[in-house]
């Protein structure tokens, strides 16, 4: 198993937890109960849990125990009972004080029987003492007794006792992560100097301990960032600032470049004052040992030196890895870390070995674990931890870690759109931090949009700083900012400073920011609407704007302010932006030193961002530095302070050139194409689809006569030879198919809309993949009839003349059915080309013209191009027509007559037989079928006379036959049928309905 | 009741009956082996059943999503094979009685042109334009057997399902055993190359002595099934959009059944080769698919409207 270094879990983890290092909000609480029941089997990783669990909101934890923390609980106090880790045991008692129960809870398992034994274990000193509390204070539940207020007690009492029991937890963490991750040797080995080591560490953090925890639980919520910023703050003194140098020259080295973080490296400790503080307890091992060791050594030598020190450790340095991949014994890594020492040209790098391992121990469990092991340990843990950050990370960060990015972005945009409004926010901030409830921030959020506009900043911040005056419980959260300054002071006095600093820095960052010009500009309600949403993100800006938004620039001008401000601590300002400690800042204190205080925070938080710059990005040089040093200590720092004093949070933004992610893509031609071009092939194909739907609903709609012409019955079999085989007969899936439907119910749809678009998918099969048989297209036994040179036979178009009269008298017989309403019908003039033509035929109307003539003339009239050689046949095998039938189909040939016009050669074969053969009696008797026949003669020039003569009577008996008709056939007129209206109605032969 | 098929019946077919369930063109319809039931696909990716005894249409699918031509029934009463006009030229194996697949047949890489069932077996051809022809059996989804040719290939089952024909390229029909198919043709016709066309279609006739060549231009051959010997041509049928019309026998094998793209159905006499008659029902469209009921006196054509056609004259 590859060890798990706890810096990196908490850095991974860091996206779900709060600045504090609890958990940052319900949602959360579910993945993170996921998480822990996942990866809680290490001894790291429940030791970094329970700290998050106690940094955690009350309420929050409640959640956690519900959502199945309280059997996680079960579980690893039953792990710790058996493996007699009474350290761990103590934690978890620890979290279990702070835990809200109830009866119901306490029933779910058997941890109060575990508690209860515990609580009777004569060996077990605090162990006992807390079980035996617990024991009490559940019995008191149990009873109905004031639970409230003894769990209310019992948390009070706990953070008096938070630096013995964090020292405790530190020695703990410290012996357990060698035991999990390195052979059992090196960890007998290194607990033994931890104890000893414990004691002057303690006094360390006594010192620290109420400032110095603050700065902790900073480190602690951010993961990666807190440590960094503790490493800077504690830069600030003396002691520490060479230490955490180390420790940000550590990460500098991770990062980038050396040489720039030389550099940069003093400026960074002159103005992160914090960093240092915190570092120094988080990173008590590294910067204690290097103030015993090298304490007046050269800022720059010692971040050298911390440099390669963090090369090696944090980031995994190529030497480190190398020497360790080598060696791969724990001994061989000791003289390893001799070596690197030296490497490391420190002369405290040997000291900062052993000593940091004794202050690793008490803060920090991460970077106890390193220290202790010293760099060798280092170095191997260094290797796993790359090997169980490639295995954590992708799954912790990259999942959750773009989210937080992306709400970052939007705060920084809101950020920059509050900068004018930034005057009256600083109260509304204060006011808001107060309340804590969310209601509070919305409703004054809305009142001071509108109250920015009106009334200056100045006045509300007096009106506002009067009402908190709570300062005791605030402080403790205040922790992460620990100001240079401070640090040469008292520990305590260090958070009352940071707390000032950043009211300060607040202040002072909102009067630059012009509101008044903006207020008198407008007076527009839309003004006040965006007064009202900046007034939103002045909220966040307190936060941010310390963070992100106030560069290095406005900390310089900040930090006197700040340093000038040593009484504005005791407001614990940074309480109250966490939490309903917005009261305990001082009446009395001015805006003045609100501003103050808020300008260090700001820079505080500053060069907290810039830490974690830094640890994020290789591009931070110079602002990065500062943060990477205070890296190493923070986990620890955050852990301890955590459990102090319960649940702090603060939040941070990142600077806004982190929030910016800027990658470069090389230009897909074709991808392009697909998202905004439409391809030439596709635009022919939806054009053709298209068109053919509107041809498709067009003929629907008007040339769809398709209608059943007889009555449907069932029909008749066919009389036929039985098919030589049985078809199917030799199926098998037949068979199977029957049998399945008879298990299977059928798919009923009784609506054409519940018929899926698609059948069910077929079940998955698994079939032996079988190549199939290679079929031959040549055999050289198969017989070949090359018939290529015999000639497809003609196709013969029609039977032979005589065939259509021995049929005709039948079917004229026989057939009445259709025929009969063959008038009736209204047939279309293409309709029945074939029965025309022959029906126009029979003798009796053309004696004297050739039949295949007519034929061939009614075909050309009928204006049908489909018609070839073969057509009349197909007509003469049509039923003929009865003779009958020519009255009503006078009509048609009106129809014709326009075509004939148009056919000047058409009448010829028939002219000339009626110009001079026929006498015009003759021509009379056809007036009907061929008057107009008699136009190709006219033409000719010949038998004017006659036509003259003929063609009134014709014309008239044209007439008269229409008359005839018209009323008999009940044929619509086509004009209406297709355009609804006939222009010629007066003259239109056809009927008009309407 | 039983009725000979003689010209003047086949000449007295008229519609009896219309069904417009389909929006586009129907682009194949296939009768079940009993006459009873006739399926059909469309290119609207609907698949329609009717009851060819009551008329009907008994029930509709859709297969949207693959798209659906050549649609066969097979042995099973409410089973089917259909290729596929969209995704890929997967053959899928449809249960319409549960609407769902049960087999996919992949292998064809380009669209499949030709699919047909043995008669009494469970295997079955089919044909692609990536000029394989592949043998599959129901039961397996891998490819049986594996022609690889130089041309669109067609394929047709005798009517006893003991060989089949595959028709090469538009010029040579291969008759193989299907026994012993892994040997190559026991029979190769070379016939004249089709110069104007291509085979889009063999059908065996009923008694098994001739096939019948539809093609997608305006002509239809018929061909000795036993010599390869040329023995009709069919034409005056219209054929000026290059689809594939389907020509089927009558089930006595008397006659020839085409459609035409002016939506009339031209009948000719296999035996002389004259035209018998046109039938003409308005479809709005061309015809594509014509076929004669197996067992009853009813043919089916089909343009985007379905048409069922009756005889009109009594049996004498």
């Amino acid at each position: 198993m590859p060890r798990i270094d706890p810096l990196q879990l908490l850095k991974c983890l860091s996206v779900l937890l709060s600045p504090e290092g609890g958990i940052m909000s319900r949602e959360e609480v579910p993945r993170l109960v996921n998480l822990m029941t996942k990866f809680s089997k290490k001894l790291v990783s429940k030791c970094v849990y329970l700290l998050i669990l106690k940094s955690t909101d009350d309420t929050l934890v409640d959640m956690f125990m519900a959502s199945g923390g309280w059997l996680l609980i079960h579980t690893w106090l039953q792990e710790a009972m058996a493996s007699s880790n009474w350290n761990l045991v103590q934690e978890i008692l620890e979290l279990l004080l702070v835990t809200p129960v109830d009866s119901s809870r306490l029933r779910l398992n058997n941890i109060p029987k575990l508690v209860k034994t515990l609580s009777k274990r004569e060996d077990l000193g605090d162990v006992k003492e807390m079980a035996a509390s617990l024991v009490n204070n559940w019995l008191a539940i149990v009873k109905n007794s004031t639970v409230a207020i003894q769990e209310a007690e019992k948390q009070l009492e706990k953070p008096s006792e938070t630096p013995i029991e964090i020292i405790e937890i530190a020695k703990e963490v410290d012996n357990e992560p060698p035991k999990v991750t390195n052979e059992i040797e090196t960890v007998e080995l290194q607990e033994a100097p931890v104890v000893e080591d414990v004691p002057s560490k303690i006094e360390v953090e006594d010192e620290d301990s109420m400032s110095t925890g603050m700065v902790y639980k900073i480190t602690v919520r951010d993961g990666k960032q807190v440590i960094t910023k503790l490493g800077t703050s504690e830069e600030l003194e003396e002691k520490h600032i060479i230490d955490e140098s180390d420790g940000s020259d550590k990460i500098l080295d991770k990062k980038d470049d050396m040489k720039e973080n030389k550099e940069t490296k003093p400026k960074t400790l002159e103005l992160k004052p914090r960093s240092n503080s915190s570092k120094s307890k988080s990173s008590s091992s590294s910067s204690s040992s290097k103030k015993s060791s090298s304490s007046t050594s050269s800022r720059s030598s010692s971040s050298m030196s911390t440099k390669d020190k963090e090369k090696r450790h944090s980031s995994s340095s190529r030497h480190s890895s190398k020497s360790s991949s080598s060696l791969k014994d724990k001994e061989k890594s000791r003289k390893d870390k001799e070596n690197d020492k030296d490497k490391h040209k420190n002369n405290g790098s040997v000291k900062h070995n052993s000593s940091g391992g004794n202050k690793s121990s008490s803060n920090s469990s991460s970077r106890e674990k390193d220290k202790k092991d010293s760099k060798e340990s280092k170095d191997k843990q260094a290797d796993k931890d790359k090997d169980t950050l490639a295995k954590i990370k992708p799954v912790t960060l990259d999942k959750i870690g773009r989210i937080p990015k992306k709400i970052v972005s939007s705060d920084e945009k809101d950020v920059e759109v509050k900068k004018k409004p930034s005057m009256s926010i600083e109260p509304k901030k204060k006011a808001e931090d107060r309340p804590k409830t969310v209601k509070i921030f919305n409703s004054k959020m809305r009142s001071t949009g509108l109250e920015e506009e009106v009334k200056p900043p100045p006045p509300r911040n007096a009106v506002k700083k009067p009402p908190p005056v709570i300062p005791p419980v605030l402080p403790l959260p205040c922790k992460r900012p620990s100001p240079p300054k401070d640090s040469p002071s008292t520990p305590p006095e260090k958070k009352l400073r940071i707390d000032f600093p950043e009211r300060a820095g607040s202040i002072k960052l909102i009067p630059p920011k012009p509101k008044p010009p903006v207020l008198l500009e407008s007076d527009i309600f839309m003004d006040a609407l965006t007064a009202a949403t900046s007034k939103k993100e002045p909220k966040k800006r307190k936060r941010r704007a310390s963070v992100s938004k106030e560069s290095p620039e406005d900390s310089p001008s900040v930090v006197p302010p700040a340093t000038n401000s040593p009484l504005g601590l005791k407001n614990f300002t940074p309480a109250n932006f966490y939490q309903d400690t917005l009261e305990t800042t001082d009446e009395t204190e001015e805006t003045n030193e609100d501003r103050a205080e808020e300008t260090c925070e700001e820079k505080m938080e500053e060069s907290i961002e810039m830490k974690v710059d830094a640890t994020n990005s290789d591009d931070v040089s110079e602002i990065s530095e500062p943060s990477t040093r205070t890296n190493s200590d923070g986990l620890k720092g955050v852990l301890v302070y955590l459990k102090r004093k319960g649940p702090k949070r603060s939040v941070r933004w990142k600077e806004e050139r982190d929030l910016v992610e800027v990658k470069y893509f090389e230009l897909d031609e074709t991808e392009r194409i697909n998202v905004s071009r439409t391809n030439f092939t596709d635009m022919a194909k939806l054009e053709m689809t298209n068109e053919r739907e509107a041809l498709l609903g067009r003929k629907l709609m008007n040339e769809d006569l398709m209608e059943p012409t007889t009555l449907w019955r069932i029909p008749y079999i066919v009389d036929q030879s039985e098919l030589p085989v049985q078809p199917g007969c030799k199926s098998l899936e037949k068979d199977i198919q029957y049998a399945r439907e008879k298990n299977i119910l059928q798919a009923l749809y009784f609506n054409k809309n519940l018929i899926p678009d698609t059948p069910a998918e077929p079940i998955f099969e698994t079939h032996a993949m079988v190549d199939p048989v290679i079929i031959p297209l040549e055999d050289a036994e198969s017989q070949v009839y090359d018939l290529r040179n015999t000639a497809w036979p003609e196709p013969k178009g029609m039977p032979p003349v005589e065939e259509p009269p021995a049929i005709i008298p039948p079917m004229f017989t026989n057939i009445p059915g259709p025929f009969p309403n063959f008038p009736q019908m209204g047939m279309p003039p293409q309709g029945f080309p074939g029965l025309q033509g022959p029906g126009f035929c029979p003798p009796n109307m053309m004696p004297n013209g050739p039949p295949n003539m007519m034929h061939n003339g009614n075909m050309n009239m009928m204006g049908n191009p489909n018609m070839n050689m073969g057509a009349p046949m197909e007509m003469m095998n049509q039923p003929p027509m009865n003779p009958n039938m020519f009255g009503p189909g006078g009509p048609n040939m009106d129809n014709f007559n326009p075509m004939m016009n148009d056919n000047p050669n058409f009448p010829m074969p028939y002219n000339q037989p009626n110009m001079y053969g026929p006498p015009n009696n003759n021509f009379n008797n056809m007036d009907r079928g061929g008057g107009h026949r008699g136009r190709g003669g006219f033409r000719r020039g010949h038998n004017n006379n006659n036509w003259g003569r003929n063609h009134p009577r014709g014309g008239n008996n044209w007439r008269n036959n229409r008359d005839d008709h018209r009323g008999g056939t009940g044929r619509i007129c086509k004009n209406v049928k297709n355009h609804g209206y006939c222009r010629n109605i007066e003259t239109c032969p056809f009927v008009h309905p309407n | 009741m039983k009725m000979k098929l003689v010209d003047q019946v086949v000449r007295s077919f008229r519609v009896a009956k219309v069904f417009r369930e389909n929006t586009d063109k129907i682009n194949s319809i296939d009768f079940s082996s009993n006459g009873e039931t006739l399926i059909s696909c469309s290119e609207d990716d609907q698949i329609v059943i009717y009851d060819c005894e009551k008329g009907t249409q008994i029930r509709t699918v859709n297969s949207k999503k693959y798209g659906v031509d050549l649609i066969h029934f097979t042995h099973a009463k409410n089973t089917a094979i259909h290729s596929s006009t969209k995704i890929d030229d997967t053959i899928r194996y449809l249960s319409l009685h549960d609407n769902k697949y049960l087999r996919y047949f992949p292998g064809h890489t380009k669209k499949v042109v030709s699919l047909c069932l043995s008669p009494v077996e469970d295997t079955f051809l089919s044909g692609s334009l990536d000029k394989t022809l592949r043998l599959w059996d129901l039961r397996s989804p891998n490819c049986q057997g594996l022609m690889h040719l130089s041309g669109r290939p067609v394929a047709a089952y005798d009517p006893e399902g003991l060989i089949f024909a595959a028709g090469v390229n538009s010029e040579s029909i291969k008759l193989y055993d299907l026994r012993s198919f892994d040997k190559g043709p026991f029979v190769t016709f070379k016939l004249t190359q089709e110069k104007e066309c291509d085979w889009t279609g063999l059908k065996f006739s009923r008694d098994g002595k001739t096939i019948l060549i539809s093609t997608n231009g305006s002509i239809i051959r018929l061909v000795d099934a036993f010599h390869g010997t040329p023995l009709q041509t069919f034409t005056g049928h219209l054929n000026n959009k290059g689809i594939p019309i389907e020509a089927s026998f009558s089930p006595d094998s008397q006659f020839i059944f085409s459609g035409s793209t002016d939506g009339r159905v031209h009948v000719w006499n296999a035996d002389t080769g004259y035209k018998v008659c046109v039938l003409n029902a308005d479809h709005p469209g061309p015809v594509q698919c014509v076929q004669f009921n197996p067992k009853y006196m009813m043919l089916a054509s089909a343009c985007t409207n379905m048409a069922f056609w009756l005889p009109t004259i009594e049996d004498t």
